[in-house]
């Protein structure tokens, strides 16, 4: 839900170059968890980031993603990053809009400072202030 | 009211009846189960088995209690029934051969509690998965006990 108000009119992350949902992980660059998730859940979890392409990054959406949120029992994983690794947290129970909105730059300034993988170290950085 | 009738077509059947929320409530030997549940069809239309549970009492002898309740399309009641299973002989006649509906309720109330259901062939784990120790619903499952099915990533 709270992903469904980020993305469409009133808060809008095309306007920062995040947009286009894809619905297949070989597409796409960005692994956004949203919600909890179980033990059972992981394993999709796990195969759906094995299945990205380099680069990629992982946002964990939500308490729940964060940490496990309030569920702490047999069933829930304690955080996604327990099994894959991730990038940026959002906290909040849903977190706000405006919350993704930052973390949605952050993480743009942080991979625009980033060595890229692919590219020469001088192409990257043509100029260093 | 439908306690009276209800107690007088139980007679002799239940040790211990009461009103819970206007929903009545026996209190039956686990092996009675069936018996109560085929005279309660017959008599009065409860036809739905609309759960299978139970509470662990731990600490508390005999540990768990079975709980089923049961709904008269007919009557728009429900009742509840009540029977009281030891831990070390965890083991209650199933109700498959009266409500098909059983057969997932015991599965779940199986994995859950351990209680192994006498007549129910199929007692897979629904919820759970291969491998999972334990049942998650009785008291003394540690709170913080993971069993993880993926392996975790080790930090760098």
């Amino acid at each position: 839900m709270e992903f469904m108000s980020v993305s469409s009119t009133l808060y809008d992350t095309d306007r920062f170059g995040a947009a286009l949902p894809r619905f297949t992980p070989r597409q796409s660059d960005l692994l956004m968890v949203v919600g909890t998730v179980s033990h059972k859940q992981a394993q999709v979890i796990k195969t759906v980031y094995d299945q990205m392409c380099e680069p990629k990054w992982v946002m964990a959406f939500g308490a729940c993603a964060v940490s496990g949120g309030f569920y702490r029992n047999y069933a829930v994983l304690q955080g996604v990053d327990k099994v894959i690794p991730v990038d940026i947290y959002v906290p909040g129970c849903p977190p706000r809009p405006e919350m993704v909105i930052d973390a949605i730059m952050m993480l743009q300034d942080r991979i625009a400072g980033d060595h890229h993988p692919i590219l020469p170290f001088e192409a990257q950085n043509p100029e260093r202030r | 009211m439908l306690q009276p009738t209800l107690e007088s077509t139980l007679a002799g059947r239940y040790s211990l009846a009461w009103t819970s929320f206007g929903m009545p409530v026996f209190e039956i030997e686990r092996g009675q189960l069936a018996q109560v549940a085929t005279l309660l069809r017959d008599a009065h239309g409860f036809e739905l088995l609309l759960d299978v549970t139970a509470v662990d009492r731990i600490g508390q002898q005999p540990r768990f209690e079975l709980v089923v309740h049961l709904f008269s399309p007919a009557l728009r009641q429900r009742v509840r029934l009540k029977a009281v299973v030891p831990e070390d002989d965890a083991v209650v006649p199933t109700l498959t051969t009266l409500y098909g509906s059983a057969r997932f309720l015991e599965r779940e109330a199986h994995e859950m509690f351990g209680i192994r259901f006498e007549g129910n062939a199929d007692l897979r784990p629904i919820l759970l998965y291969e491998g999972f120790v334990g049942h998650p619903l009785r008291k003394d499952y540690p709170m913080e006990r993971e069993q993880p099915i993926v392996e975790y990533r080790t930090q760098p």
